[in-house]
């Protein structure tokens, strides 16, 4: 169930933060719920769902206007600021509606020109669905409940039996103008509604102010929530997990895999690895080969994690990098043929995108997120688990069936949707695990920071526990490691394997951990020398040996 | 494989007790014993840090030693 968190001291707070202006005051509160939305991975997560507010501002010669403030790209509701809510003229954009068709070039292009702020963001590309929907407050999610109803074969009993006469459904259209046109009939046509549900896709609520709208958004989650909650099976005991190991050689046979697809210069992903119980318990039914054709819970998510999961089943687990490479294969040449069926209708217009995995689900190990570096795929990671456990309702429910294939296409090779990811030049060591041994100390630190700040995703080694801590924090964003002292035998090998385990891979080793003893040739302890060449030299040599090990069974690196 | 050989940063392994003790030894003070090399500059973490990250951009160097030392022409590598 959800927690309604509003809370009328923090909202007071916010408003008295923007100061004495009734403008800046009210668009706190569109701020304070936006963030409240923003903070349950089970309504929105990773820059899903939007939020508007319709008010009024006035422009350069002191006049009052209608005014839109919109979620701007970029932006994602839990860190929300007024400036991520850029303000747009309404009327032009009322205006629209009068015309029968309007490209997405040229929606963005009205949407942008009519900014009242030119440096803001580009308004969401769902503007004109708020714009046209009369309410002051409107707030959409891409709630866990709401997608598992949205994608039963029978929503429509479903949802009138759950809401009766309350939420009118909307048959799924790509985001854009249609879309805004028809929900907006939609509205018009089921006055007395409180929300939409937009099939396929996730819901819709409004109110004449922040905290109505935000809690019909709650209640409304609320009750496909329980009506799911009795409908829920229970949980399938996981067997034995693969040991650890296992876990890791799997792993890096898989990053090896999808490595051989890459041209040398293409790096190589990330992962993000989650095996709590309710992925190993999801991964233990009898249905996963056919749950993995089906399909992504809300369109928005197939940038992410693309249409479907590789699926390694305990078979191709056990035969090892063969039977691994051999799946990878496999799911490379379903992507190719699913591009080549869909993508003669743009008439050579599209360019295929990698056609590897960026999730997969492993017998024994766990679901992985694969991305270009460790926030994508954890993006990812936390994508799958939420499709999982929407798939588990949903098939309690009557069937998980989300939109299909070309559907599917026009989302993925959607020039709106390409922009969300921010293409540019991509950072140097972008996809490079890099390991730093000695990494919280002085030298160890600095070069980890050199190489995150080129994009390499850090793993930092030190016998320092709370120095360790420390520097990662330093480092900030997706990096890990682990405390050891590296001169006990066997554990260089233990940090590597945790660190594939962590990231799925290694790409780069830097041997920097070290001490200086000095003493006297004549007296020099036998215990201080030796010490020195544990530390020194032969957990050197530890380090690169396993690391070599990695680097053979990826297919790169060093 | 590649390596840095790096000489005299404030660090975990020359601490400032050993600093101090050094300086003396050579009778300077301890801004100009940090700066005791070609450059007359003293070498930081992060100038040891970048090396690496040019090693490793470095796609076809192997088995090469770099000095990140400010120039101390008696250590230099043979």
């Amino acid at each position: 169930m959800i927690t309604n968190r509003w809370q009328d001291s923090e909202a007071a707070a916010m408003q008295d933060r923007a100061g004495n202006d009734p403008g800046a005051r009210e668009l706190a509160l569109r701020v304070y719920t936006s963030r409240l939305i923003g903070s349950d991975p089970d309504l929105v997560m990773h820059g899903g769902g939007n939020t508007s507010a319709k008010l009024t501002a006035r422009d350069i010669y002191g006049d009052e206007i209608d005014v839109i403030h919109i979620k701007g790209s970029g932006w994602d509701l839990e860190t929300i600021e007024a400036a991520g809510l850029p303000a747009v003229r309404m009327a032009p954009l009322m205006r629209l509606r009068e015309l029968d068709k309007l490209s997405d070039e040229d929606m963005v292009n009205v949407q942008r020109s009519n900014l009242l702020d030119s440096t803001a963001p580009n308004p969401s590309v769902e503007t004109l669905l708020h714009a046209y929907l009369p309410h002051k407050y409107v707030d959409h999610t891409h709630a866990s409940a709401f997608l598992a109803l949205a994608n039963l074969p029978e929503v429509e009993a479903a949802t009138r039996e759950i809401f009766g006469d309350k939420l009118a459904l909307v048959p799924y259209v790509m985001p854009g103008f249609a879309l805004a046109k028809l929900a907006a009939e939609t509205y018009e046509a089921h006055p007395q509604a409180e929300g939409l549900l937009l099939v396929n896709h996730g819901h819709f609520a409004w109110g004449p102010d922040a905290k109505s709208s935000y809690d019909k958004i709650i209640e409304h989650t609320n009750m496909v929530e329980s009506w799911l909650a009795d409908r829920r099976p229970e949980p399938l005991r996981p067997s034995a997990a693969l040991p650890a190991a296992g876990r890791a050689q799997t792993l890096v046979a898989l990053r090896g895999a999808i490595g051989a697809h890459l041209t040398e210069d293409q790096p190589m992903p990330v992962f993000d690895t989650r095996d709590g119980a309710e992925v190993m318990s999801f991964l233990e039914r009898d249905d996963i080969a056919a749950l993995a054709t089906r399909g992504v819970a809300t369109p928005d998510h197939v940038i992410r994690t693309k249409g479907h999961p590789l699926v390694l089943t305990q078979q191709d687990v056990a035969g090892g990098p063969e039977a691994i490479a051999k799946a990878v294969d496999g799911f490379v040449t379903d992507y190719t043929a699913y591009f080549d069926r869909q993508a003669p209708r743009f008439g050579g217009a599209k360019t295929m995108l990698s056609p590897t995995p960026n999730l997969a689900w492993v017998a024994g190990l766990g679901l992985v997120g694969i991305g270009a570096d460790a926030k994508a795929a954890r993006i990812a990671a936390d994508i799958g688990e939420q499709s999982q456990r929407v798939m588990r309702d949903g098939e309690a429910c009557g069937g998980f069936h989300p939109i299909g294939e070309s559907d599917l296409f026009d989302m993925e090779y959607w020039s709106l949707e390409q922009a969300k990811l921010g293409k540019g030049k991509r950072p140097a060591m972008q996809g490079r695990v890099v390991m730093v041994t000695g990494g919280a100390g002085a030298i160890g630190l600095a070069t980890a920071q050199a190489f995150a700040a080129q994009g390499a995703t850090l793993f930092l080694v030190d016998r320092d526990d709370s120095a360790l801590d420390k520097a990662i924090a330093i480092l900030g964003g997706d990096h890990g490691g682990c405390t050891v002292d590296i001169t006990r035998h066997g554990t260089p090998a233990e940090a590597v394997e945790a660190c594939v385990s962590r990231f799925g891979g290694l790409d780069i080793l830097v041997s920097n951990a070290g001490a200086a003893m000095t003493g006297d040739i004549a007296t020099l302890p036998d215990e201080t020398l030796r010490a020195s060449f544990e530390l020194n030299f032969f957990s050197h040599q530890a380090f690169a040996q396993a690391a070599v090990a990695v680097f053979r069974a990826q297919g790169r690196g060093g | 494989m590649n390596g840095i050989n790096a000489d005299r940063i404030r660090s975990g392994l020359l601490t400032p007790e050993m600093i101090a003790a050094r300086a003396a030894a050579r009778k300077v003070d301890e801004a100009t014993y940090l700066g005791g090399n070609l450059l007359k500059r003293e070498v930081e973490a992060r100038h040891v840090a970048d090396a690496f990250v040019a090693l490793a951009k470095s796609e076809r160097t192997t088995a090469h030693v770099m000095t990140v030392d400010g120039g101390n022409i008696e250590a230099a590598l043979r």
